[in-house]
Order: C-alpha cells, then sequence, then structure tokens
C-alpha cells in the first residue's frame, strides 16, 4: 500500500516536472513558476548563499527550500525516494534495465557489489562543494540532481524528442497516401497558438550532457540508485539532517534474519539488521517485501542506538576532502580559453556581473530551454572552468527579442523570469532597452559594402535601436573602399557602408543572426570593452 | 506450445542480415516518394499550361481606389466597394489566402506590420462573399509565434473567422520565375495554387529597396535565404512580380512610416494618413503609393529613388505614370 502511494507520489512529481520544462516557453503565462523545483533545493540555496555571501537578498528565492528542510527533519530523506524527479527517472530506467533483462547479461558488472562501499563519497563531494564556496566558487550547479534533471529534460531529452516528432510528421505528410492522414496532424502541432512542440531548438553540447546521463545509468547497472547512495550531495545533505528524524523504521525482534531487506533495499541502507536513517530514501520497500512482517514504521527516535546503522565518513576522510576543496580553488579561477573566444562572451540580458553571476547560476539551463529563439547556449571553456555550462549568446544561432515576453508581461525578458537564483536581474522594457548585453563591431574583410561595394543593408533592417548607420561614399570599382573619392566620376559609384553606432547598440545579435554572408557573419557581438554592470537596486 | 520469440533469443548472422537489408529497403523505399529531400533538390516547378495566372477581376488593372477617413475599416471596405465588391474577387466554395504584412514584433500603434482591423476587415469581407476558408499567413521576421501574437493580427484574424497558420517548409517549392536577373525561387504554393490571393501590404520606406508597399510584401512567400535578395534588390523585387501576381493589393496607409522602415524606431517614425489604397495590379498601386503617400524622399519624382518600380515599367509589368491611371477616391 505505501509503496503505491510512493510511486503514485514519485510519477505525479515526475510529470510535472517534465511538465514544467516542457511548458517553460514563450509565452510563459502561467501561475505555477517553471523553475519551481529549484526552489525547494536547500543544498543549491546554501551554495549560492555561501558563494554569494548574499543571505537576505537570496532568502526569499529559496523560500520554499525552508520546507524541504522540515519535511526531511521530520520524515527523513523522503524526497529522495517519493519528490526528486531525478531518482525518479533512474527507478523508471531501471525498470526498464530489468524487465529487459539487462542488467543481468552486462555481465561485466559484478552484482555482489558491497552494499555500503561508495556511500561514503557523497558525503566528501558535499564537504568538498561546501568549502569550494566558502572560498567564493559556486561548483555545486553541475552536481545537484534537480539541475542535472533539468539540464537532462530540458537540453537532451526534450529537444531530441521534439525534432524527431517534427522530422517524422514532416516526412510522414510528404508521403503521398498517409500524407492525407498526417498532415493535419503535423500541422495542428506546428499551428497550435502557444508553441510548446515544434521549437527547433538544438542545443550546444547536448551530446556531452548525453553522454553524461548515459554514464550516470551506466553506474545503475553496478547497483540501484548508485548516484542517490554514492555520489548526490543534496542526497548527502538531507541525509545528514536525516540523523534525527521523527517518522523512521525499525527491525524488531520478529526478524528471521534472512537479509531479504538488504537485498530490495534501493539505496543499501540496511546492514546487519540495522537501518540507517541517513541513507533511507522511505519507499518502504523493506517493510511491504518483510516476509515476517519484522520492519515497522515507528515515530519518535529509535529504542536503542545499536539499531542505527552508522555510514558516516571518519574525521580523517573529511578534512582531506577539506583540503582537497581547498587545493581546487584556484584551479576554477583558470582561464583556458583563447582571448578570442572570451572576448565573444556574450551574457543574457540583464545577467549580474561576472562574479555575481558565476556565483549565483545553477548551471540548470532552464533560461536556455525558455529562450523562445534558442538563443542561449552552455559555455565549456569560454568562461573559464569556474564558468562551465553557464549560458551565453551564440548569435549566429539564435538572437535575443527585444522583447521577448509578452506585453501582459512587466518583465520583458524571459530568461530572468526563469531564473531560480537570480543569475539574471529581471528587467523592463524601458530597462532592456538600455541594457547593454554586448557590442557589436564590423569586419570590414567579409561586409559585402567594403569588399563587393555593393548595398545590402540586412542588419540595418533588424537592429532594434538603430545603432547601424550608412555613410554613403564613393567607391572606384574594384579598389577598397576610401573616403574622399568624389563621387559621379565615371569609374566611382556610391556604396553606403555600414558602421555601428556604439552608444546606441545593445549587443542583441540580430544583426550577426541575419548577416547573408556564408560562414562567420561580418558583424559579430562582442562583450562590450568597458562593460559597467547594473547598479543593484 | 511453441515457445515465443523474446528480444532476448540470439539471432544468428543470416537472420541478422535478412533483417538490415529489410530494414533498408524499407527506408530506402521512404527516399522513392520523396521523405528526406529538401527542396532545393527537387526540380523547379514549371508554371503549369493552363494558366493559373490570376488574370485581373475587373477589367481594367490601371485602376486604384483610394478611401480616406479616421476609420480604417471603412476605408478598406470603401476600396473594395469601389473596384466592384468582394463579389468581383471571391466566389462562393473559393479557398482564399489573405497575406497581410505579420513581420515585425511591435504592436499595433507601431505601424510596421498591417494594422489587425484592416486585416479583418478583408477577412469578413470574403466571407461574407462566400468563401469556404481564408487563410492569413506570413514568413515573419521576427519570431514567428511573438509577432503574430504582439502585432495583434492573429487575435483579429481568428476572431474574424480565418484559419490563421505559420509558415510551413513542405510548401515552398522551387518554383520558376521568367525573371531578368532572378530565374528561379522557393515559392509557398498555398498562396500561388489559392483561389484568391490578397496581398494587404502596410505602407513604410525600406533601407534597401527605398520603399516597402505591395511587391516588396511579396517577398513573404518567399522561402530560401531571403538576405541574397538584398543584393539587386531592385531588379529582383520587379522579377518577383513576372511570377507571382496577387488577385488584390490592399495597402493599408492608416500610418506611413517615412523613417527607420521598415522596423521603425518609435511612434515618431509614423504620420497618421488615414488612407487604404486598392488595386488589381500590384506595381501601379505601388507607384500611385510612392507618387501620393508622405515618404520625405527627398527626390522631385520618387521614381528616381524607387529603382525597382523602373524596372518593372520597363519590363511592362504595370503602369506607373499618374497621368495614365484611373483613379477613383473616396472621403470616408
Amino acid at each position: 500500500m505505501l509503496r503505491t502511494f510512493r510511486r503514485l507520489s514519485q510519477g505525479f512529481f515526475l510529470l510535472l516536472f517534465i511538465y514544467l520544462i516542457v511548458t517553460a516557453t514563450y509565452p510563459l503565462e502561467t501561475l505555477l513558476p517553471r523553475e519551481i523545483f529549484l526552489r525547494f533545493n536547500p543544498f543549491l540555496a546554501f551554495v549560492v548563499m555561501v558563494s554569494a555571501r548574499v543571505f537576505l537578498a537570496v532568502l526569499p528565492l529559496f523560500a520554499f527550500a525552508g520546507i524541504t528542510i522540515l519535511l526531511t527533519l521530520i520524515t527523513g530523506r523522503s524526497f529522495c525516494g517519493w519528490v526528486c524527479p531525478f531518482g525518479t527517472t533512474l527507478d523508471v530506467f531501471d525498470f526498464g534495465f530489468r524487465i529487459s533483462d539487462f542488467r543481468i547479461r552486462c555481465s561485466a558488472f559484478p552484482s555482489g557489489a558491497p552494499l555500503g562501499r561508495f556511500r561514503k563519497v557523497k558525503y566528501l563531494l558535499l564537504t568538498v562543494l561546501v568549502v569550494l564556496a566558502l572560498f567564493g566558487v559556486q561548483a555545486g550547479g553541475w552536481f545537484d540532481p534537480l539541475s542535472l534533471a533539468t539540464r537532462t529534460y530540458g537540453l537532451v531529452f526534450f529537444p531530441f524528442t521534439d525534432w524527431a516528432l517534427k522530422a517524422g510528421l514532416g516526412a510522414l505528410a510528404r508521403v503521398p497516401v498517409l500524407g492525407h492522414v498526417f498532415a493535419p496532424v503535423h500541422d495542428f502541432l506546428h499551428d497550435q497558438e502557444i508553441h510548446y512542440v515544434f521549437r527547433n531548438t538544438v542545443f550546444r553540447f547536448s551530446l556531452g550532457f548525453l553522454l553524461i546521463f548515459g554514464l550516470i545509468l551506466a553506474l545503475q547497472l553496478y547497483q540501484q540508485r548508485f548516484w542517490c547512495r554514492a555520489l548526490c550531495p543534496l542526497g548527502a545533505l538531507l541525509g545528514l539532517l536525516s540523523r534525527w528524524r521523527l517518522l523512521g523504521l525499525e527491525i524488531t525482534q520478529d526478524c528471521t534474519d534472512c537479509k531479504l531487506c538488504e537485498k530490495v533495499c534501493p539505496v543499501g541502507a540496511i546492514e546487519d539488521r540495522k537501518i540507517s536513517p541517513v541513507e533511507c530514501i522511505q519507499c518502504y520497500t523493506c517493510v511491504e517485501e518483510c516476509a515476517a512482517g519484522a520492519i515497522k514504521v515507528r515515530f519518535g527516535q529509535p529504542a536503542s542506538k545499536e539499531q542505527v546503522l552508522p555510514v558516516l565518513p571518519e574525521r580523517r576522510a573529511v578534512i582531506k576532502s577539506v583540503a582537497l576543496g581547498a587545493l581546487l580553488t584556484p584551479i576554477f579561477g583558470l582561464n583556458l580559453a583563447r582571448r578570442e573566444e572570451r572576448a565573444r562572451l556574450v551574457r543574457p540580458p540583464g545577467a549580474r556581473d561576472e562574479d555575481g553571476f558565476l556565483d549565483r547560476c545553477l548551471r540548470c539551463g532552464k533560461c536556455m530551454k525558455v529562450c523562445p529563439n534558442n538563443a542561449l547556449h552552455p559555455t565549456l571553456l569560454e568562461a573559464g572552468l569556474a564558468g562551465l555550462w553557464t549560458p551565453r549568446l551564440i548569435p549566429r544561432i539564435g538572437c535575443c527579442q527585444v522583447p521577448c515576453a509578452p506585453e501582459s508581461h512587466e518583465t520583458t525578458n524571459l530568461c530572468a523570469q526563469v531564473c531560480p537564483s537570480g543569475a539574471i536581474r529581471k528587467l523592463t522594457y524601458e530597462e532592456r532597452l538600455k541594457t547593454r548585453m554586448g557590442t557589436a563591431y564590423f569586419d570590414k574583410s567579409r561586409c559585402i559594402p567594403y569588399v563587393e561595394q555593393k548595398n545590402c543593408g540586412k542588419c540595418e533592417e533588424h537592429c532594434p535601436t538603430k545603432a547601424i548607420k550608412f555613410r554613403r561614399v564613393g567607391v572606384e570599382l574594384g579598389k577598397p573602399v576610401q573616403e574622399g573619392v568624389v563621387a559621379g566620376a565615371p569609374e566611382v559609384r556610391e556604396v553606403d557602408v555600414p558602421y555601428v553606432d556604439q552608444t546606441l547598440c545593445i549587443g542583441c545579435g540580430q544583426c550577426e543572426y541575419v548577416c547573408p554572408v556564408e560562414g562567420e557573419a561580418a558583424i559579430r557581438v562582442g562583450r562590450t570593452q568597458n562593460y559597467v554592470a547594473i547598479p543593484a537596486p | 506450445m511453441p515457445r515465443t520469440k523474446l528480444m532476448s533469443d540470439r539471432i544468428d548472422r543470416r537472420e541478422f542480415l535478412r533483417r538490415g537489408a529489410v530494414a533498408g529497403a524499407m527506408l530506402s523505399g521512404l527516399r522513392l516518394v520523396g521523405c528526406g529531400k529538401k527542396d532545393g533538390d527537387a526540380a523547379p516547378v514549371e508554371p503549369p499550361a493552363v494558366t493559373t495566372q490570376p488574370q485581373p477581376m475587373t477589367p481594367n488593372p490601371n485602376m486604384v481606389a483610394v478611401a480616406t477617413g479616421a476609420d480604417a475599416v471603412l476605408n478598406t471596405r470603401k476600396v473594395v466597394e469601389l473596384l466592384g465588391g468582394m463579389k468581383n474577387f471571391v466566389h462562393r466554395g473559393d479557398l482564399v489566402v489573405v497575406k497581410p504584412n505579420i513581420a515585425w514584433n511591435r504592436p499595433p500603434d507601431r505601424g510596421a506590420n498591417t494594422h489587425p482591423e484592416v486585416v479583418r476587415a478583408v477577412v469578413v469581407m470574403c466571407l461574407e462573399a462566400g468563401a469556404k476558408e481564408v487563410k492569413v499567413f506570413d514568413r515573419t521576421c521576427d519570431n514567428a509565434e511573438m509577432t503574430y501574437r504582439t502585432s495583434g493580427i492573429r487575435e483579429a484574424a481568428k476572431e474574424a473567422g480565418a484559419s490563421v497558420v505559420y509558415v510551413k517548409d513542405r510548401f515552398f517549392k522551387e518554383t520558376k520565375i521568367p525573371g531578368e536577373m532572378l530565374k528561379s525561387w522557393p515559392l509557398y504554393t498555398e498562396a500561388l495554387d489559392a483561389d484568391v490571393f490578397i496581398n494587404v501590404p502596410v505602407a513604410k520606406t525600406h533601407n534597401e529597396a527605398v520603399l516597402t508597399l505591395a511587391i516588396k510584401n511579396l517577398m513573404g512567400i518567399m522561402g530560401g535565404e531571403r538576405g541574397k535578395i538584398h543584393r539587386h534588390i531592385h531588379q529582383k523585387l520587379a522579377d518577383v512580380i513576372t511570377r507571382v501576381k496577387p488577385h488584390l493589393n490592399i495597402l493599408d496607409a492608416t500610418t506611413t512610416m517615412f523613417r527607420y522602415g521598415p522596423q521603425g524606431l518609435s511612434v515618431n517614425d509614423l504620420e497618421k494618413t488615414d488612407t487604404i489604397i486598392a488595386g488589381t495590379n500590384a506595381v501601379t498601386v505601388d507607384a500611385y503609393a510612392a507618387r501620393t503617400l508622405p515618404f520625405r524622399l527627398k527626390v522631385e519624382d520618387p521614381l528616381e529613388m524607387v529603382e525597382y518600380l523602373q524596372n518593372a515599367s520597363r519590363m511592362g509589368l504595370g503602369e506607373v505614370e499618374l497621368a495614365k491611371m484611373k483613379v477613383i477616391k473616396a472621403s470616408i
């Protein structure tokens, strides 16, 4: 019975999670914030607050995390067992492995692994991440399960499925006979007013994210819920809060020592007739599987200390982790990318100054998913190691639409509306027109008027602030454009050559997006040389 | 009882090859029926022998109807009435395509798109004349879903009873164009094959084409990389008109954008002209508008600057001299 409730709860939260991902798109007219799951996360709240050294401003964003903490203090790691969409995803794949005999056929993996071998790793990882945060490096976003799930579903599963749906229906719509059936289906999905599907989005490094997920999945073949028991820092934090959980489990005298519970526990929380409150995810599988009915749910602290399975790492390991965290700090300051790549790092509109941005950004990819123009993509090394997977604009793939939220919204940038940690500031329409993301510059060796001495003007047409202007010059045909050549002479033609008024350019990237030159555009957006951060409210 | 084959049963090499061959044949078969082909691969579509070139419904292509007044809807209805009424163009059971200018993610007061009330009036008239279906679409410049919504055209057209749709890849087919420079281009077949094609542009200046009126609005049914049209745009626009001939052009000059067109920077770039201009020949409509609307071109003869009209006139595609047009005016 309990197990059924649990499965229903897991199903509900996973479907809700997926729904929030799929519907995180224009026009974003919703009551429930699309990023609500991340706001319930106390681990992310903690690392953001510590590394940014900001408490009061960040607290309201993560107020719901208090609910998670309260829930954990009372019911232990029930979040892991009943809510976490990443855990549920792993369970779904696990189910798939089991019914297809996949796990058994992968004989490369030992099946009789000691249950608790890697348990301590997650606590040590948590320690390292906390120490890094203390030193000002927010690395939690890479390892957090909700962030992982948001990235994987939003930047991998959704776009691939969406593409397959569109390509499949599109192809079938063209087939002579079947087309009459599939064309209306394709057209219905294409023309729907709120464009949830057929978004034509593709994300840089999505195959990388798929591989990472695949790796975590491969670890499942070794042990069920390997991520949860060995690696998850959120699980480790919730585990630490679960030591004195009120709603627990105890193994009574009826136990026949058959060790069935040890085998069926998905996280290996039972050993030697003892259950660890720190590992147990309240799934109640043991309660229902126990043939003797010896495992009971109890309210209050366990009768004796021997009931509790000790799992936490020894002091020495913790100290080593602290040292590791401290040693890793300078590595994250490394800037390994070439200067040209770093000069093209353009952040989303309303992004904080780079340091504050890196402290807050959860690397969750929600802003990338919501961007209606598919303009935001994860960085790799352009922002340094510390900036891995933070969002940047790639104008050749998509440009920033000003405004991108419907008129009914006061906030005009959708990316800011879904950012859980406020790394991207919300802007009104007036503020948006004055917020500089970057500055455009011409590459005169590629621009058509400069090179071919013919008018073009596509960039000026699309510029929303009319920052691109023209100078009419006379050119001698076949010679590079020079000022001072007199127009009207027989070999001379007039050409309108463009230039950027840098006081007006907001770096939205429309120009680079539409530039008709093949390959690299003749006008590009780069990091503004004199970046002025928006003053704090 | 024979054991059913499970996925986990190992197959031998022969079976594997057999299955692979069958799968490969099926995939190739799909190719035969045209899946996976991009529009560029297909041979250009010839205009069919029986002419689907729309014949002008009114006898005189040089006729231009103009209505001025405070109410854009009344103006729109008036110009159509002056041209013989919508029944002159739309017959019972027709499939009508209304192609407004839905280009920029700007609200109606910015004059960057056709005014939604004008679109609504056109749709209503078509349905009143007995159209079976009225489709409204355009290939936008900005993000399509935003542009359709912010411009107000999606809501107005839908309320009036039109099918508001986005442009779809499979309807762009490479089409031969008897132009001087443009020989073929992917054009939208839903527009070309419709029973009635009504072009509803808005009056604006344009940095490259100088003006964007009825002819430039037809770029909305062009596929491919339209940025390439910008080179020698004045000849290519005239070339488009050799192949694409809307049955009716209704130019929305409720406001005239005279600066920073075709997007416009603010409402200060608009002059309130409260006019609607209509005609069956896009060249004539454009020439009339170029000569009479306040575009502030700073030349005596606007056609000096608007080279695409010079080209169209030279190619015999329409009348550009005011004296030779039959202008019918109404003031409301």
